[in-house]
C-alpha cells in the first residue's frame, strides 16, 4: 500500500492499514507525513480563524466581561479597565493569536502523536500483558491523526460558519457556551472526531496486539474518558478557586 | 469480499467529501458579520430628581469667638469647654488694676477741672461786679474812658476763663467716662444663650486685646440648637444650587440615618477667591477644583458637634413621568460629515485651453479657500452627538438624541425617543466603541451591573 494508500484508508478501512503496519518495516513517513499535514493544517486553521472579525469580537467580549466582572466588585475603576483593556488588545491581538496558534498547532501535532504512541504501549503493556514495539505504536498514532485533521478542517468550518469558536461535539446544541459549566464543558468533549480517532486507535492496539477489538476499544475509550474527565475537573476547580477568591 | 470493501471505502469518502464541499460553499457564501452581544432594556417613563452630592463639615449657625478688648491676665475664668451659658453670664474677667489706676487718674483730672471751674466762676463774679461798678461811674463821667476798657475787658477775660473751665471739665468728665469703659472690658460676660465649645486660654495667661491687633481667641461659644452642614460645590455644579432646595443629609457618626435639611445660603465667591493675586495655597503645583460653600439647615435636633463630617444630596431638579433610557445606553459618536460636494471638472477645447485652465485655476483657488473656511467651520461644530442605539430586530440603529436631567440610574429624554422603544443599555465597550448604524446584535445576559439593578 502507498502513503497516499494508507493515509486515505485509514479513514475507509483502517484494519487494513494498521494490519500491513504490523508486519512491514518501520517507515518514518507513517507519521511524520501526517504530523507535518497537521501541523500545516492546524497553523492555517489558526490564520484563517483570528482573521474573523466575528471571532475576534467574540474573544474582546470575553476579556471585555472579565473587566466588567472587576469594575462590578468594585476591584477596578472604569479608567484602569479601559487602560488594562487597550493593554491586553495591543498585546493580543490577531496578528499575535495567529501566530500563537500555529506555533501551538505545530507543537500539538508531534506531541499529540508521541503522547498516544506511549498511552498505547503502556494499554498493551498493562492491560493486555502485551509488549508492543514502541515505533510501531508511533506510527498507529500517526496514521490516526489524519482523523484529526480532518476534524481540525470541519471545525474551522463550522467556525468560518456560525460566527463563534466552535466544535463539531454536543455542544453545538447549545445556545449560550459556558466555560465555567461542567456540563457544557462534557457536552463540549463529546467531539465526533476524537471519538472517531479513539476507535481507530483501538484498532491499531487491536491489530498491533492481536485482542479481540472490543477490549482494546474499552481501554482506549476508559483511558478517554478519564483524561476528559480529569480536564473538566481541572476547570470546574480553577473556576470555583477564582470565584472564591472575588 | 474485494467489492464490498471497496464499495464502503466509496461510501465513506463520497460522504466525507460532500461534507466538506458542503461546508465550504456554505462558508464562502455566507455572509459573515460580527455579532455583538448586548443587553436591551425598554423606554419607560419615570420620575427623576436631579442631586448634587457634596462633602463639608456640621458648623453651629451661631458661633461668637470671645476676645478681649484690652490686654492683660485672666484672674477669673469660671466657665469650661462643653458648660452652657446664658446671656449675661460671667466668662472672663482680666487683671483691671491698669484700667482702675487710669480710671481714679482721670477721676482726679475732673475733679481739678471742677475746682478750676469754681475759680473762674468766682473770678467771672468779681469781674461783674466791678464792671456794673465802674459803668455807672463812666455814664456819670467819672471815670476815664481807659480805665472803663480796663474793667470791661477784664469782665471778658473772666467770662472766657469760665468758658475754657467748663470745657476742661467735660473733657475730664469725657476721659473718666472713657476710662470707665475700659474698666468695665475687663469683664467679658456671655453675649448669648450657647455651649462653650471651644476653650483656648486658661486661668493666669496673658492675653492680647483686639485695639491694635487681632488679638487673643479666648473661647468660642456656639448655639448647639441649630446646626448647618457647610459643604463645599465644585463649581460646575453650584449654578444648579439655589436657597430653598431641599436636601438629605448623612453624618459619619450616625450610620444608618438620614437627616433632612433645607439650603440657606449659597456663596457668592469660591473659596480661594480671598486670596491675594499670584498666591497658591499650599505647595503652588497642584491645582485644587474650585468651590464654593454651600450652608444647609439641618431640619431636625440631634446632638450634633461642630466639625462633625456629613456628606449632602442636594435635590436641584424635578421632573415627573419623563422619558427615560439607563445612564448606560446613552454614549456619544461624531456627527456623520456631510457629502462631498462633485467636483466640476473643466470642459473646453484644446484652442482655449489655457486661458480657461487659468479662469478655472482662479476660480479653484478661490473656491478652494472658501472651501478651506467651510471646512474650519464644519470642524468646530462637528462635535460629538449624544447617541442612543435603538434595536430593530437583531439591528441596532443610531439615534440622536436631547439629554435632560439625570440621577443614579436613568436620563431624561426630551427628544428622539417614543416610549416603548427597546434601546441598548450593556456593555460598556459594546456601547462605547463597537456599536454603530446597522451593526448586528444579539441580546446576551445580563452583566453583573444589570443584574444588580434588577
Amino acid at each position: 500500500m502507498s502513503l497516499a494508500g494508507r493515509l486515505l484508508n485509514i479513514f475507509a478501512a483502517p484494519g487494513e492499514v494498521f494490519d500491513e503496519i504490523k508486519t512491514a518495516p518501520y517507515r518514518v513517513t507513517n507519521w511524520l507525513t501526517p504530523a507535518l499535514l497537521a501541523a500545516v493544517i492546524g497553523s492555517l486553521s489558526a490564520v484563517i480563524m483570528f482573521s474573523q472579525p466575528a471571532i475576534i469580537q467574540q474573544i474582546r467580549e470575553q476579556q471585555t466581561k472579565v473587566f466588567e466582572d472587576q469594575v462590578s466588585a468594585g476591584k477596578m475603576t472604569r479608567a484602569q479597565a479601559d487602560q488594562t483593556e487597550a493593554m491586553v488588545e495591543k498585546f493580543s491581538g490577531p496578528t499575535i493569536m495567529m501566530i500563537s496558534g500555529s506555533v501551538g498547532a505545530v507543537c500539538s501535532s508531534f506531541v499529540r502523536v508521541f503522547w498516544w504512541a506511549l498511552v498505547l504501549w503502556l494499554l498493551g503493556l498493562i492491560f493486555l500483558k502485551t509488549k508492543l514495539d514502541y515505533l510501531k505504536t508511533v506510527e498507529t498514532a500517526g496514521l490516526a491523526t489524519m482523523i484529526t485533521i480532518l476534524g481540525t478542517i470541519v471545525t474551522l468550518l463550522l467556525t468560518v460558519i456560525l460566527g463563534k469558536i466552535t466544535t463539531p461535539s454536543l455542544a453545538l446544541l447549545l445556545d449560550h457556551f459556558d466555560s465555567k459549566n461542567g456540563l457544557h464543558l462534557a457536552l463540549a468533549a463529546v467531539n465526533l472526531f476524537a471519538l472517531w480517532q479513539v476507535g481507530v486507535m483501538a484498532t491499531g492496539l487491536a491489530r498491533l496486539s492481536g485482542a479481540r477489538f472490543s477490549k482494546a476499544l474499552g481501554l482506549t475509550t476508559g483511558y478517554w474518558v478519564a483524561i476528559q474527565l480529569f480536564f473538566i475537573l481541572i476547570a470546574v476547580l480553577t473556576n470555583a478557586i477564582f470565584a472564591a477568591a472575588k | 469480499m474485494a467489492k464490498p470493501k471497496k464499495r464502503r471505502k466509496i461510501i465513506i469518502f463520497s460522504v466525507i467529501g460532500l461534507v466538506l464541499i458542503a461546508l465550504t460553499l456554505v462558508a464562502i457564501f455566507k455572509k459573515r458579520q460580527p455579532v455583538i452581544t448586548v443587553q436591551t432594556e425598554k423606554v419607560l417613563l419615570h420620575s427623576l430628581t436631579n442631586i448634587v452630592v457634596a462633602n463639608g463639615k456640621i458648623q453651629p449657625v451661631v458661633q461668637v469667638t470671645i476676645s478681649p478688648e484690652v490686654s492683660g491676665e485672666i484672674i477669673e475664668l469660671p466657665v469650661k469647654e462643653g458648660q452652657q451659658v446664658k446671656k449675661g453670664d460671667l466668662l472672663v474677667k482680666i487683671n483691671p488694676d491698669v484700667s482702675i489706676a487710669a480710671v481714679n487718674q482721670v477721676k482726679a483730672g475732673y475733679e481739678s477741672s471742677l475746682a478750676a471751674k469754681t475759680s473762674a466762676t468766682a473770678n467771672l463774679e468779681k469781674a461783674e461786679a466791678d464792671y456794673r461798678r465802674n459803668l455807672e461811674l463812666f455814664n456819670s463821667k467819672l471815670l476815664s474812658e481807659s480805665d472803663y476798657i480796663g474793667f470791661k475787658s477784664a469782665h471778658d477775660v473772666a467770662r472766657a476763663q469760665l468758658d475754657s473751665a467748663n470745657a476742661q471739665v467735660n473733657v475730664a468728665k469725657a476721659a473718666v467716662d472713657s476710662a470707665e469703659e475700659e474698666l468695665a472690658k475687663t469683664t467679658i460676660v456671655s453675649p448669648l444663650d450657647g455651649t462653650i465649645s471651644k476653650l483656648n486660654s486658661q486661668l493666669g495667661e496673658r492675653v492680647l486685646g483686639t485695639v491694635q491687633n487681632a488679638g487673643t481667641e479666648i473661647m468660642v461659644i456656639s448655639d448647639l440648637n441649630q446646626m448647618e452642614a457647610r459643604v463645599d460645590i465644585g463649581e460646575m455644579d453650584v449654578v444648579g444650587i439655589a436657597p430653598g432646595q431641599q436636601a438629605r443629609m448623612e453624618v459619619d457618626a450616625f450610620k444608618d440615618r438620614k437627616f433632612a435639611g433645607v439650603v440657606t445660603d449659597v456663596a457668592s465667591s469660591s473659596k480661594d477667591s480671598n486670596l491675594p493675586r499670584g498666591y497658591s495655597s499650599g505647595s503652588g503645583q497642584s491645582q485644587e477644583a474650585t468651590k464654593f460653600q454651600v450652608r444647609i439647615r439641618f431640619s431636625e435636633k440631634e446632638d450634633f458637634r461642630p466639625g462633625m463630617s456629613v456628606s449632602a444630596d442636594i435635590e436641584t431638579q424635578y421632573r415627573t413621568n419623563v422619558l427615560t433610557v439607563p445612564l448606560a445606553s446613552v454614549t456619544t459618536r461624531p456627527p456623520k460629515p456631510p457629502k462631498p460636494v462633485e467636483k466640476k471638472t473643466s470642459s473646453g477645447t484644446n484652442a482655449v485651453k489655457s486661458s480657461v485652465t487659468n479662469i478655472v485655476s482662479a476660480t479653484n483657488t478661490v473656491s478652494t479657500t472658501n472651501a478651506v473656511a467651510a471646512d474650519k467651520k464644519s470642524k468646530e461644530s462637528s462635535k460629538p452627538l449624544d447617541v442612543v442605539f435603538v434595536v430593530e430586530g437583531d439591528h441596532v440603529k443610531v439615534v440622536p438624541v436631547k439629554i435632560g436631567i439625570c440621577d443614579d440610574n436613568y436620563w431624561e429624554i426630551t427628544n428622539g425617543l417614543a416610549e416603548g422603544q427597546e434601546v441598548v443599555s450593556g456593555g460598556y465597550r459594546a456601547i462605547s466603541r463597537d456599536l454603530d448604524d446597522g451593526k448586528k446584535i444579539k441580546k446576551g445576559p445580563a452583566t453583573p451591573e444589570t443584574a444588580k439593578k434588577d
